[in-house]
């Protein structure tokens, strides 16, 4: 009887053995595969804090091999600062897994300047969970870790643009407060007309806030998608000279030149291409302090009305041609800064046109200045 | 000296300090205005931080590098919030600084202190 079911129940055994097994093989592997995919990068450690694994996305954000580096401790792997004071973390007495483990904890996260290769510097954030065996025996950490050098990029711009965005406005400010002390001044003892002239710089300034305001407001509304176009027939030629008659006078350094012909007409909401045209006059200006041509141009291509703004300015590194158009982005002039802004322009530009159903890029012209092109469908 | 690349700002802060009987030079930039302290030497200098050429920090130090004009007295305008503008000053050593947007009476009574 039991001789007779032997070869069955063994057969039995030996396949739900390898059943077993092919199911740990697969559950293996497909761990093996979501670890090794997984964006995070992540190391285990043993309980003397000698690498034992690093996945491929470890090896991309350290720049390290996994066989260079398993084996070693820790801390003799990675050159960390703390980067809030600077200091170096990745030594034995201030590593911050000791640390973490001197006090009991289960688990500890932290945030590191990794040095990784020659000058590479990355941002990373490890998030640490202990192993351990009964209630205080450590036995070994899993450390998953986090590139965030590009969130930490947009801090570094986001601050930028708030100490940009705050000269911005109190510049008026200022400007509006000393006006106005000046004819609160005890001794002011000012004739009619100058204190009408006076008023009028008051005025000026408080335009220019309200403008500033405007823009970021309008930024955010644009931001959020809520662009509401009222489209009308427009004359390119009528409204492009209508704009440039405000600036008569006023730039003695620039010329102006319109090439367009005068029967050229698009479907558009007239504020908001107004705005787009005046934001890419006043970029031209703004960023060819030397003064030079500005050329404004349009013409009819397939379906589509084509205009553009071209400078004889600084140009555009190559690098940025395509940044200028995000929220916030302008190109550093730390060494020419020339011109102040908060970087709103293009953006909000560049909305506008997509709204309408057209296309907006820059290029840079041979020699020198840039020129921006967009098209409208007509 | 008021060095302000603003010309609002410069023009309402000049007409308040020559009500207050001060007499003002002008710069558009830190640049013009290191032309400008070499051959009329100001008793004290009002500096903003933003301006094109050549900002306040890069004029402040190129000044305190200059033996015979180190010794004027510079006030910096920085727009309050930008703190690494403040760190930057303090850790210059900038003599004074204020914050904008500024109160003028303020200013006048912190150059009055100053040239005292
Ligand atoms: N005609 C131009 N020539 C050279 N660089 C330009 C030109 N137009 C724009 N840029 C670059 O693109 C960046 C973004 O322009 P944008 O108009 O969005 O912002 P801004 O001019 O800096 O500020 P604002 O929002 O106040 O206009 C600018 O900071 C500048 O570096
Ligand atoms: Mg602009």
């Amino acid at each position: 009887m039991c001789a007779g079911r032997a070869p069955s129940a063994f057969k039995n055994m030996n396949e739900k053995i390898m059943d077993l097994y092919s199911q740990v093989v697969k559950e293996r592997d497909t761990k093996e595969a979501v670890l090794r995919n997984m964006a995070e990068g992540v190391m285990s450690l043993d309980e003397n804090l000698v690498i034992t694994s690093f996945n491929e996305a470890a090896e991309k954000i350290t720049g390290w091999k996994a066989k260079e580096v398993v084996g070693k401790k820790c801390h003799d792997v990675f050159t960390g600062f703390d980067n809030e004071s600077g200091l170096m973390v990745c030594t034995p007495a201030a590593c911050f897994l000791y640390n973490a483990m001197k006090k009991g904890e289960n688990s500890c996260k932290y945030f590191l300047r990794l040095r990784a290769g020659e000058k590479n510097e990355r941002f990373v954030e490890f998030n640490c969970r202990f192993l351990k065996n009964g209630a205080s025996k450590y036995t070994g950490a899993v450390i998953v870790f986090r590139d965030m050098s590009a969130v930490k990029e947009l801090e570094d711009l986001r601050s930028e643009l708030i100490s940009t965005v705050s000269h911005e406005l109190k510049t008026p400010l200022t400007s509006i407060k000393s006006y106005l002390q000046l004819l609160l001044h005890p001794k002011a003892d000012f004739e009619m007309e100058k204190v009408k002239e006076i008023l009028k710089s008051v005025s000026n300034a408080a335009d220019r806030l309200d403008r500033c305001i405007g823009d970021l407001l309008y930024a955010s509304r644009v931001k959020s998608n809520q662009l509401v176009l009222n489209l009308k027939h427009l004359n390119i030629a009528a409204l492009v000279n209508n704009i440039l008659d405000s600036y008569k006078g006023k730039t003695p350094k620039h010329r102006f030149t319109v090439k367009i012909s005068e029967n050229l007409e698009i479907m558009a909401d007239r504020e908001q291409m107004e705005y787009v045209v005046s934001h890419l006059i006043s970029n031209a200006l703004k960023y060819s302090p030397d003064g030079g041509e500005i050329l404004i141009g349009a013409k009819k291509t397939d379906g589509h009305a084509e205009i553009f703004v071209q400078d004889q300015g600084v140009g555009i590194p190559a690098k940025h041609l395509k940044k200028i158009f995000d929220l916030f982005h302008r190109v550093d002039m730390s060494n020419a800064r020339f011109a102040y802004g908060s970087g709103v322009g293009l953006f909000i530009v560049k909305k506008i046109v997509e709204t309408h159903g057209g296309k907006i890029w820059a290029e840079n012209i041979e020699g020198n200045g840039s020129r921006f092109i967009f098209t409208i469908p007509s | 000296m008021i060095v302000e690349d603003d010309e609002s700002v410069r023009k309402s802060l000049k007409m308040y300090l020559e009500l207050e009987g001060f007499k003002v030079m002008e710069a558009l930039n830190g640049r013009e205005a290191m032309d400008k302290v070499m051959t009329s030497r100001p008793d004290i200098i009002v500096t903003d931080i933003m301006m094109p050429e050549m900002d306040g920090f890069q004029f402040y130090l190129l000044l305190k590098d200059q033996p015979e004009i180190r010794d004027i007295p510079v006030i910096v305008l920085t727009a309050k919030g930008s703190t690494d503008d403040i760190r930057c000053a303090s850790l210059m050593g900038v003599d004074e600084y204020i914050t904008k947007p500024l109160d003028p009476e303020n200013l006048v009574s912190k150059i009055k202190e100053m040239l005292a």
